[in-house]
């Protein structure tokens, strides 16, 4: 029986024995499958059927006391592959699960949600795609589930809610939507939440707000809007770390916020958050990082603040706080980060600041602050890695005692007021990487010192006072950045900095530099893009090998004494984009100086010396806004294919040679505000297209042989503040569409050409114009009364047409200069030096114009005797004619001559007769 | 993604506390103040480049041989927005061309420091408020329109003393007060002053207040 009783038992023991160790072979065998689906197990070595029975043993894998499998725990293994072919239903007994910070990817299986046992799930840093499957809510004795930073999309399933036990949540950096929170019920043991960096919406999910039990709370990187629910603040009292930042969220912070009185962390940047901070935040004195930064917070930054000792991190960066800087800040000694960047802060620092002997980074940029940075601050913040006090209202000298910050990377003291020397001390920064004083008073030299700090990559001073010569600094080789333009630098450059392997930028312009650059210039700077040489007095050839890079992007040099052609090599920059050295004395030919610029933008070599043509290819630079080519001695045509330069807004070819025609295709530049080809050999006619130039302000296309009339359609430019065709041989007539120019200002000038006809009077529509010249031409008529509408004419000129009758008599042709007639046979008028059309007025400027006109045609008195003679004769028949009558001029020229008989002096009556003479 | 979010939560604070390098110039520095109050849709100012030298090669800014901004050229180009107080820093301005835009707001009284205008045109917006007294120190000064906007206010009586002005035109506002007499005023014709309801004159010497009707 005994026996009996022990064989049974032997026998049980022995099947379960059997039945757990197939079902360990299961278990082996199945993660035996999975090792062999991955791509990469290299790690999972010791998982080998050799070595079944072990299984337990194997690398990750953990067993109950029952044999069987019940920790998987794989973090960072290098495994690569997917979930497809991991067999959940032969794991059943897992209680954790962890593939944290592998290279799986895939979706992760339905199957998940047989292991029902699971108290861990941790897939988050892999590469797992598709959404969360529903039976993930099967894992009810789920403590910790992460699927943080994957690719996983989809509504975050509301099966999720069945996980009472869960204390630690973090669904972070995912594609999440939204989903229905309300069927979202409270974690009574959730103190970790973590939902950011997903695409969630709307508001404030309630349901956060129940889970009592919460330290941590991570919603920031979404697009939550509305308020913060006061329910959250009275509820999650155990709260230490609550991140919001960057998302939607509005609406005041809650004066009861200091109920989160345990909270370390607080970050709401990022948001529309506004109203005042208030004191309440200052009673949570627990906070070592408060960040506020980029939102619309007012008023001041509370004295209280001082409260908060343990504070770490201070960001209120770009709100609108408008208070001074309170000294209790100076309280709040463990300060390390301290950003106060784009307020509207004002006042000096308070001197309590120098308390704060832990800070590594400094940021009070772009306030309104006061005062000088005092030695007491810079003697105690040795710390300092980074001080950026930029675009404020400081002033005073740079203490020496800068150079005892040798931990700094980066000093930006830019747009200030301050004055005085640079401290040579600054040479004991090495480990800096950024220096930018530019845009105050710095004065005396640039210190030689900066020579040594071999680790700068930006060095901005421009903007200053400084003097001297630019001393070596070759030693710099990481400097990228090199901008001391506008100072008062001189002498020449040093050769030492050709040697500069990283550099980029180049600025020197606006200094007194002046000698040849280095000839190697450019030869070791492959990077070198932007060089600005312009308004200083440097000579000689520009390098050759300037852009020997092929890197150069903007190149210029204006207002120097250059010589010699442009570097060869500019023709292979292909991110050529703006090119400006105008007034130089440089020469060569142009023709093929340029290749392919895809992005050209601005081109000025204004006078120089250039010869050589512009080549059809220049049709090419479609991004071209401007070219000036003014005052040197291109020759040749004008390409057609300029028309195809449709962003052109300038365009400037005066004082060359060109010649041919004004290409008709110029019509299609569209975007054209200043055209001038004035002074060069163009002939032809002025092409109809002209009137498709709408936003034209400039126009000049003077000192050429054009032919042809005035083309009315050049009444459609109606934005035309300038108009200049004199000196040309230009004919026809003045086309009334002129007057329709009503935004002319600046000038009219049609002088000095061959235009004949009458002026037409919608001309006295100009009532903005200030400069009229219409002289040298054959115009006749009358001058229009309603030209005395210009009301803004300072000067016009009518000399030498054949134009008559009275002057208008309004506005600017009130005591009008004689020059502006002289030259016309017969015009009359209040002018100074015309005779009058009126005979009562008085005779004193009359007779200075005819004494004048007396000597200059006492040759022909005899002549004029005769004809008056012969008028005289035809009078009868004058008197008949009714246009005549009608014309006050005539009326005029009639009673000079018959009613004042007697009295007629010789010179009158030739007057007279000229009058005549024109008008028949 | 972690790493990236990581990266960009450490060096974006880094990189928001630099702000750029802006032109080293004050006349530059003005216009890119007056930029960032228009708003452009047609992208008028898109050449308006803060880095650069001085604002001399932006399109509608002309300068003098000195790279002094003499002229700003914006007439009828589709702007909008308001002026700010630093178009006073263009010292050598001798032509403010702003007319027919879509400028609200007052017009600043900065624009008296501008010693050196000879035009200025600001017709056709919507300008509100009043003519700025300041505008009597403009000695240089001959044209000043100012027609087709919503101004208020009296006339300035301190404008007589702009002995060189020779075009003068607010028709088309709401002034009010008397139409001074005195100085340049005496040649403006009465077009110039037409359709403000409220505006009566020419000025009656001593019968009434200055600002009757205001």
């Amino acid at each position: 029986m005994k026996t009996a009783y022990l064989f049974l038992t032997y026998l049980s023991l022995l099947t379960l024995c059997l039945c757990s160790s197939i079902a360990a072979t299961t278990e082996a065998e199945a993660l035996i499958r999975w090792k062999s689906s991955l791509s990469s197990p290299a790690y999972l070595k010791s998982w080998s059927l050799n070595n079944i029975s072990k299984h337990c043993k194997w690398i990750g894998i953990r067993c109950n006391d029952g044999g069987s499998v019940s920790g998987i725990d794989l973090p960072s293994a290098d495994l690569v592959g997917t979930l497809d072919l991991f067999n959940f239903t032969a794991l059943l007994n897992l209680t954790t699960f962890n593939l944290n910070g592998n290279t799986l990817n895939g979706s992760i299986p339905a199957a998940v949600g047989s292991l029902t046992r699971l108290t861990l799930l941790d897939l988050s840093n892999n590469l797992f795609v598709g959404a969360i499957p529903p039976e993930i809510g099967r894992l009810t004795e789920l403590r910790y589930l992460s699927f943080s930073n994957n690719y996983m999309v989809g509504e975050i399933p509301y099966q999720i809610g069945n996980l009472r036990k869960v204390s630690f949540l973090d669904l972070g950096s995912n594609y999440f939507k939204t989903p229905d929170w309300s069927r979202f019920p409270t974690f009574p043991f959730l103190t970790h939440l973590n939902l950011y960096y997903n695409e969630l919406t709307l508001e404030f999910p309630h349901f956060i707000t129940t889970c009592l039990n919460l330290t941590f709370l991570d919603l920031s990187l979404n697009t939550f809007t509305g308020q913060i629910p006061e329910s959250l603040i009275t509820n999650l009292v155990k709260l230490q770390y609550l991140n919001l930042t960057t998302n939607a969220f509005q609406g005041p912070l809650s004066t009861n916020i200091t109920n989160l009185s345990k909270l370390k962390d607080l970050r709401l940047a990022n948001n529309f958050f506004s109203g005042n901070i208030l004191d309440s935040v200052s009673h949570i004195q627990s906070l070592q990082t408060l960040e506020l930064f980029n939102n619309s917070f007012i008023g001041e930054i509370p004295p209280s603040i001082g409260l908060v000792t343990n504070l770490q991190t201070l960001d209120l960066r770009m709100n609108s706080f408008n208070s001074s800087i309170p000294q209790e800040l100076g309280l709040c000694n463990k300060l390390t980060y301290l950003a106060l960047a784009q307020n509207s802060l004002s006042g000096p620092l308070p001197p309590s600041l120098s308390n704060l002997n832990n800070l590594t980074e400094l940021g009070l940029s772009a306030n309104s602050l006061t005062g000088e940075i005092l030695r007491r601050f810079i003697k105690s913040w040795t710390k300092l890695i980074s001080l950026q006090i930029q675009d404020n209202k400081f002033s005073g000298e740079l203490p020496s005692e800068i150079g005892q910050l040798t931990n700094l990377k980066y000093l930006f003291l830019f747009n200030n007021s301050f004055s005085g020397p640079i401290p040579p001390e600054i040479g004991n920064l090495q480990n800096l990487l950024g220096l930018d004083l530019s845009t105050n008073n710095f004065s005396g030299e640039i210190p030689p010192t900066i020579g040594n700090l071999t680790n700068l990559q930006i060095i901005n001073l421009f903007s200053n006072n400084l003097t001297g010569t630019i001393p070596p600094i070759g030693d710099l080789k990481s400097l990228e950045t090199l901008d001391i333009s506008s100072n008062r630098l001189s002498g020449e450059l040093s050769p030492s900095i050709s040697s500069l392997g990283n550099l980029t930028t180049l600025k020197l312009f606006g200094n007194n530099l002046s000698g040849s650059l280095p000839r190697d210039l450019g030869k070791n700077s492959p990077l070198l893009s932007n060089v600005s040489l312009s308004f200083n007095s440097f000579s000689g050839e520009l390098p050759s090998e300037l852009c020997s890079g092929f890197a150069i992007v903007e190149l210029t040099a204006t207002g120097n004494r250059f010589t010699g052609p442009l570097p060869e090599c500019l023709k292979n920059c292909s991110g050529l984009s703006r090119v400006r050295l105008e007034g130089n004395q440089l020469s060569g030919d142009i023709s093929e100086a340029f290749g392919i610029h895809p992005q050209f933008d601005f081109l000025s070599l204004s006078r120089n010396q250039f010869t050589g043509q512009l080549t059809p290819k220049w049709g090419l630079y479609q991004q071209l806004s401007n070219i000036q080519i003014d005052h040197n001695r291109i020759s040749g045509v004008i390409p057609a294919e300029m028309g195809n330069l449709t962003q052109l807004r300038v365009l400037a070819l005066d004082s060359n040679q060109f010649t041919g025609e004004i290409p008709a295709e110029l019509g299609m530049l569209g975007e054209l505000i200043a055209l001038n080809l004035s002074n060069n050999a163009l002939s032809g006619e002025i092409p109809q297209t002209v009137g498709q130039l709408t936003r034209l302000l400039r126009l000049d296309l003077s000192g050429n042989k054009l032919t042809g009339g005035i083309p009315a359609a050049l009444g459609n430019c109606e934005r035309l503040l300038s108009l200049s065709l004199r000196n040309n041989f230009i004919s026809g007539s003045i086309p009334s569409q002129l007057g329709g120019l009503t935004s002319l200002q600046v000038l009219l000038d049609i002088s000095n050409n061959s235009v004949s006809g009458t002026i037409p009077p919608s001309l006295g529509k100009l009532t903005s114009l200030e400069i009229l010249n219409v002289s040298h031409n054959n115009l006749s008529g009358r001058i229009p009364a309603e030209l005395s509408g210009m009301v803004s004419l300072i000067t016009f000129d009518f000399s030498y047409n054949n134009l008559s009758g009275p002057i208008p008599t309004g506005g600017a042709f009130r005591g009008a200069p004689a020059e502006a007639f002289g030259g016309n046979t017969g015009l009359c008028g209040a002018a100074q030096g015309l005779t009058s059309c009126d005979a009562n007025s008085p005779t004193r400027n009359r007779t200075k114009i005819l004494a004048a006109i007396i000597g200059s045609v006492v040759s022909i008195v005899v002549l004029a005797t005769t004809i008056a003679i012969c008028l005289i004769l035809r009078r009868n028949a004058k008197k008949d004619d009714q246009e005549s009558k009608g014309s006050a001029t005539y009326e005029y020229s009639e009673s000079l001559i018959w009613e004042r008989d007697g009295k007629l002096t010789f010179g009158e009556l030739l007057l007279a007769l000229m009058v005549t003479w024109h008008q028949s | 993604m972690a790493v990236v979010s990581l990266l960009l939560s450490f060096f974006l604070p880094i990189l928001l506390s630099f702000s750029p390098a802006l032109s080293t110039n004050s006349e530059g520095n003005a216009l890119c103040a007056l930029r960032s109050r228009l708003s452009d849709p047609t992208n008028v100012l898109q050449s308006w480049d803060p880095t650069l030298v001085n604002p001399c090669t932006w399109f509608h800014v002309t300068c003098d041989s000195n790279n002094h901004v003499v002229c700003l050229d914006l007439g009828n180009s589709n702007i909008s927005g308001s002026l700010g107080p630093e178009l006073g820093e263009l010292k050598h301005l001798q032509y403010l061309e702003l007319y027919k835009n879509n400028i609200v707001g007052k017009i600043p009284k900065e624009l008296g420091n501008l010693g050196k205008l000879i035009s200025m045109d600001l017709y056709g917006n919507k300008f509100q408020g009043k003519i700025p007294k300041s505008f009597a120190n403009l000695k240089s000064l001959r044209f000043l329109r100012l027609n087709d906007n919503k101004l208020t206010g009296s006339i300035p009586r301190e404008l007589t003393t702009l002995s060189g002005l020779t075009v003068f035109d607010i028709s088309n506002n709401d002034l009010c007060g008397t139409i001074p007499v005195d100085g340049p005023f005496g040649t403006f014709p009465m077009e110039s002053f037409a359709n403000n309801n409220r505006l009566n004159g020419p000025e009656l010497k001593g019968l009434v207040a200055y600002d009757f009707g205001c």
